[in-house]
């Protein structure tokens, strides 16, 4: 679960303004400044970490299980890799992944909020319906199942992880683009004659900016908690390589007596979740006016 | 599922110099006096180890590792961690290897050849099994019959098929006569098995009952039993009231249970934990050298691996002493593709091969394999595995060779073992041609490489007859030159057995056989 | 009233069978055979051909849905291939654990998140406020099993040393034998439950505080605190129903990862085993029965806060 949620944003209402200036005032708030340089950081590590690591995630480096030195300032895993390049390799992959099905899913939401919230007939039941079923499944639930079918791939844990993210964005975009639709310029748009698409998605969508963007930090955050934790199950990114959640599990082992492969990684994930959220409660109170 | 102890011990039998002799049993294997594999089993504690005796009482709680769903407390048939543990504390053979190497009677009064085809069991009177019935001549008939029996499946059917069933003779009520369809002089090292305990006429496994120090209490495959101690056990009473043995498969969950008290030892500790433990004075650890071997199997009658080169190539790429340091850290020995590393007869003329990438590209190159792509098919099933095939992979890369992992649960491993066409094992101790009955002499039930090779065969075939130790030495060393050569096992080195127990017990002698003192847990108590 | 109660009733089994329709369709995505894979080793033509006509494998996709969508509904859905018994008795036990864990959780995380949630709105924009808010904003975003993993690292592992990391339970036991490996997983459902239920309950606190209702209350000089807590909590109480029937949905689903942390023998675990194992019997009945929950949960909330709602109940 996410802490902003739908229903607090539905209630300080949408913001007309332009999506720049929302961004603007949200970068300059405390929390927006907190939560940008932790993504920032965190992002930064996992694009660059590879680059900058000091071995490869998969050389051997030492006897397993070895108290940071010199060389190996995390100290080794259980097999003897270094955990400090491990952790540099290891963010790339839960960033891309959730990033890749926030946008799809974005993407397929917004149009479909967009669709059913301008429909407001058959289709738009039809379509929240449909909606709700893909939410009686808990995302986990649903990419377990998947997984016991087909198996752990990747292509699949992405497929899995939109799906659950667009039920949530169709949603809160329609609720958006009702309130939208029932505007004036609206109304003469279709006097006018252009078609519902063209309305659609060049009168209305520039309108709901602010709830999209609230809605890509939500689900960036949920993506990441979901894909992480289907590594850290076994089922996301497999060993040998290295991702946060599967090093997290694999080192669990060794907690005791080396916890830096299991600390590092979680920190990580942690502060990234986090610093998502500062930036869509930053964004979601710009976009909201005065603060509540 | 594969276990063994050797130990070199020196028997005498009728018209015969001294032999090796092995028997089953579960990993470890030191050598006694002189041989060479050490006898530095020790309780690492930094602490001398002492001799304080165990005091009557308690409830002893063991963790041990992955069993499965279909296991059974069968006197026949243990194959799994947890299965060996009870089994040893339920039944007995006529005779076995004790913790400290010597292969003693234990139900016989005396196990001897009359001649170099018959052997008499003489067994010791008034002993009981566990439901108060007498152990006679009949007992020993009816447990030989069913280790046989193929539809037992038993672990020791394959040593067994040299008795005459047909001509099993009762002498007197205490006494039974053994012939054999051929010489065997090692034949009571290959009868006095832990998976060959003796069962009474009236057997049935699902109300186990046997000679051991402890009798069935509760029992729930896959998960736990509960052990009670017998008080009738003919020999020294165990000391534990009640011994608990739970299954803990995850490694970590074993070590977790130990350091939060919830179990009094456990068996297989990792040797990256090694030092975890032995920095804590509550706990010890036990860490013998043995024979143990974790190796990776190659299906010789499968493309591509059918192609000697092919197999040799992957032996080459290995760094072996990589392998001891990651998988092991270090508590371990080189392995040179070929089993029985305490074995008298051992070849140790054999060079000891190490990595050479230059020849393992050229030998998969002349066989047009220089892409060469696998599926390792794995189980965390005992300890060493899943990391050995992880360094594997790593170090084959190197060479070329794409290995892709695929890693099963005990169950779904098991069900098809052998057919995966490359795969691991792991073997415990045992002398050489105990163990090829095992894996690659006809009739062997393990065969995990699809070994069929007459040249092989007959050397060891011959080897088996043969009285003489030093002939019969030469025979083994060209059979494992055939090993080297040409054999389907990558044998990269041989592992400690390492356990750890709570500071409660009182100090538990290494067994360097099985875990925890050869799972003679009657031995183990909690400190006076 | 009773014709928007009946139609949500309507839709939630609606959803729930359209749900079972994506649960069976796992297994026609199967690669390889089911038959091959229970038999294994021990299997013959004659043997696979009587555990495929077992499994009605024989039969036509719609014929195999309703055999196992009646299997579910009473309670029956065949044997686990894994445990080679019926699914029923490998997860009874667990049922009853998960369900201890989730009472205690609960028990424990809805009255402090509440009282949290008041808290934070009687004193909003102040300082506890902001604390409180920045602190429940943390742990809302952090993925539950990080927050698991948290708590090892703290109390069992580095810093104290007081509950352990690991549930052992040994089988035929409950829970309650042995009661501190209930600890560290309910102390992680709490923390992942409590931000969430109590950000709502101050959202809707903070808007009935300020609604003309209860200035109309302050107006005639009615004391803080009678206005709280007989005014202002009852009409914030809607929202809460619907945020606290969200929480035990979302435990329901959370609790597969936190199980899996610390291997607490619980139908999550459960699932997570069926998952690597491929045993689609057990994995199926356990995705439907959460499926289950989730959707009677999230019925209850909509339904509760109908009947609370003095507006919606007119429409």
């Amino acid at each position: 679960m996410t802490a902003v949620t739908a229903t607090e944003i539905l209630e300080v209402g949408v913001d007309r303004r332009p999506g720049l200036a929302v961004v603007r005032r949200a970068l300059v708030s405390p929390r927006g400044i907190i939560g940008l340089t932790i993504v920032g950081a965190l992002v930064a590590i996992a694009i660059f970490g590879p680059v900058v690591s000091p071995h490869s995630p998969t050389e051997f480096v030492g006897a397993p299980n070895s108290q940071p030195s010199a060389g190996y300032p995390l100290g080794t895993d259980q097999l003897g890799r270094d955990v400090l390049s491990r952790f540099l390799h290891g963010g790339w992959s839960v960033i891309w992944l959730a990033a890749v099905s926030t946008a799809v899913g974005i993407a397929v939401g917004t149009s479909i909020g967009l669709v059913s919230a301008y429909m407001r007939n058959w289709a738009d039941e039809g379509l929240m319906r449909l909606m709700d079923v893909l939410l009686a499944f808990p995302p986990i639930v649903l990419a377990l199942l998947a997984v016991s079918a087909i198996g752990p791939k990747l292509w699949l844990l992405v497929l899995v992880v939109m799906v659950c993210n667009v039920p949530y964005t169709a949603r809160l975009i329609r609720t958006a683009a009702q309130e939208v639709i029932e505007r004036d310029f609206i109304k003469a748009a279709e006097a006018a004659g252009e078609r519902p698409l063209r309305i659609m998605f060049t009168e209305v969508l520039p309108n709901v900016t602010g709830p999209v963007m609230v809605e890509t930090g939500l689900r960036m955050t949920y993506s990441i908690a979901i894909i992480a934790s289907m590594s850290f199950l076994g089922f996301g990114i497999q060993p040998p390589n290295a991702d946060w959640g599967l090093m997290i599990n694999e080192n669990r082992l060794s907690l005791v007596v080396m916890p830096w492969g299991v600390v590092a990684p979680a920190i990580a994930i942690g502060l990234l979740t986090v610093g998502f959220n500062l930036v869509t409660d930053a964004i979601a109170r710009a976009s909201a006016g005065i603060g509540r | 599922m594969r276990d063994a102890h050797t130990r070199r011990q020196v028997l005498k039998s009728a018209g015969a110099a001294s032999m090796t002799l092995s028997a089953g049993g579960l990993l470890a294997a030191c050598g006694s006096g002189g041989s060479s594999a050490s006898s530095d089993s020790a309780t690492t504690d930094g602490s001398p180890a002492t001799t304080g005796k165990p005091k009557k009482g308690g409830e002893l709680r063991v963790g041990v590792q992955a069993g499965s769903n279909k296991e059974t407390q069968d006197a026949h048939t243990p194959n799994t961690d947890p299965e060996l543990a009870w089994a040893s504390n339920l039944y007995e053979p006529v005779a076995q290897y004790m913790p400290d190497g010597k292969f003693a009677n234990v139900l016989a009064e005396s196990f001897e050849a009359t001649d170099s085809s018959t052997w008499v069991v003489k067994l010791k009177s008034g002993v009981e099994f566990h439901n108060g019935k007498t152990v006679t001549a009949d007992d020993v008939i009816f447990s030989i019959r069913r280790i046989i029996d193929p539809k037992t499946a038993s672990r020791g059917g394959g040593g067994l098929a040299i008795v005459d069933v047909k001509n099993l003779k009762k002498l007197d009520d205490l006494t039974v006569q053994i012939p054999l369809k051929e010489p065997n002089s090692v034949f009571d090292t290959e009868f006095g098995q832990y998976f060959n305990g003796i069962v009474p006429t009236d057997y049935d496994p699902k109300s186990p009952v046997g000679t051991g120090p402890y009798k069935a209490d509760t029992f729930t495959a896959g998960q736990q039993a509960t052990l009670l101690r017998f008080d009738n056990y003919h020999g020294d009473p165990g000391y534990a009231d009640k011994i608990t043995i739970t299954e803990l498969a995850d490694p970590g969950a074993r070590v977790n249970a130990l350091l939060s008290g919830q179990v009094d030892a456990i068996a297989a500790l990792p040797g990256a934990q090694v030092k975890t433990l032995e920095s804590n004075k509550q706990f010890a650890v036990l860490n013998a050298e043995t024979g143990t071997w974790i190796p990776i199997s190659m299906h010789v009658d499968v493309k591509p691996l059918s192609d000697v080169r092919v197999r040799q190539a992957l032996r080459l790429l290995v760094d072996r002493k990589q392998m001891l340091t990651q998988v092991l850290n270090g508590y371990g020995q080189l392995g040179n593709d070929t089993w029985g590393r305490q074995d008298p007869a051992y070849n140790t003329s054999l060079q000891q091969r190490e990595q050479d990438l230059e020849q393992a590209k050229a030998l998969l190159k002349q066989a047009g394999q220089s892409d060469l792509r696998l599926e390792l098919t794995t189980s965390p099933f005992y300890e060493g595995m899943v990391s050995s095939a992880q360094v594997f992979i790593e170090q084959a890369k190197a060479a070329g060779v794409t290995v892709k992992l695929k890693q099963l649960d005990t169950d779904a491993f098991l069900a098809n073992y052998l057919k995966w066409p490359f795969t691991q094992g792991y073997w415990g101790t045992r002398d050489y041609i105990p163990q090829a009955a095992q894996i690659t002499l006809p009739g062997a039930t393990l065969n995990d490489i699809g070994w069929n090779d007459d040249e092989y065969t007959k050397i060891v075939g011959d080897a088996k007859k043969e009285l003489d130790p030093a002939k019969r030495k030469d025979l083994i060393g060209q059979a494992q030159q055939i090993d080297y050569d040409r054999g389907g096992y990558i044998i990269w080195g041989f592992a400690n057995v390492i356990d750890a127990y709570s500071k409660k017990l009182a100090p538990i002698e290494p067994g360097h056989f099985q875990s925890l003192g050869n799972y003679q847990l009657a031995r183990v108590g909690f400190a006076a | 009233m009773r014709r928007t109660v009946i139609r949500r009733i309507l839709w939630g089994l609606l959803t729930l069978w359209v749900a079972s329709l994506l649960v069976f369709a796992a297994t026609l995505a199967l690669p390889g055979d089911p038959a091959t894979a229970i038999l294994g080793r021990e299997a013959t033509p004659e043997r696979l051909a009587a555990v495929r006509e077992n499994l009605h494998l024989d039969q036509s996709a719609l014929s195999q849905y309703l055999h196992w969508l009646g299997g579910v509904l009473t309670l029956d859905p065949g044997d686990s291939i894994v445990a080679q018994k019926p699914v029923t008795d490998v997860l009874s036990d667990r049922l009853v654990n998960s369900l201890w864990l989730t009472l205690v959780a609960g028990l424990v995380s809805i009255p402090l998140a509440i009282g949290l949630g008041v808290l934070m709105a009687v004193r909003r924009d102040g300082l506890t406020d902001h604390g409180l808010s920045t602190g429940t904003l943390v742990l809302a975003a952090l993925p539950p099993f990080v927050i698991g993993i948290g708590t090892v690292v703290l109390f069992s592992t580095e810093v104290f040393n007081w509950f352990p990391a690991v549930s052992l339970v040994p089988p035929g036991t409950s829970v309650w034998d042995s009661p501190d490996v209930l600890v560290l997983p309910a102390l992680t459902l709490c923390l992942v439950v409590v931000p969430y239920v109590s950000r709502v309950m101050r959202g809707s606190m903070v808007e009935v505080l300020e609604s003309d209702y209860v200035t109309m209350a302050r107006l005639k000089g009615l004391s803080e605190r009678r206005i709280i807590w007989r005014h202002a909590v009852p009409n914030a109480i809607a929202p809460a129903i619907q945020a606290v029937a969200l929480a035990l949905a979302y435990m329901a689903g959370g609790i597969v990862v936190i199980e899996f942390v610390f291997s607490y023998p619980g139908i999550g675990t459960a699932l997570v085993d069926g998952v690597r194992n491929r045993d689609m019997p057990v994995v199926q009945f356990v995705v439907m029965l959460i499926a289950a929950l989730y959707v009677l949960l999230n019925l209850a909330a909509d339904l509760a806060t109908i009947l609370v709602t003095p507006k919606l109940r007119t429409r």
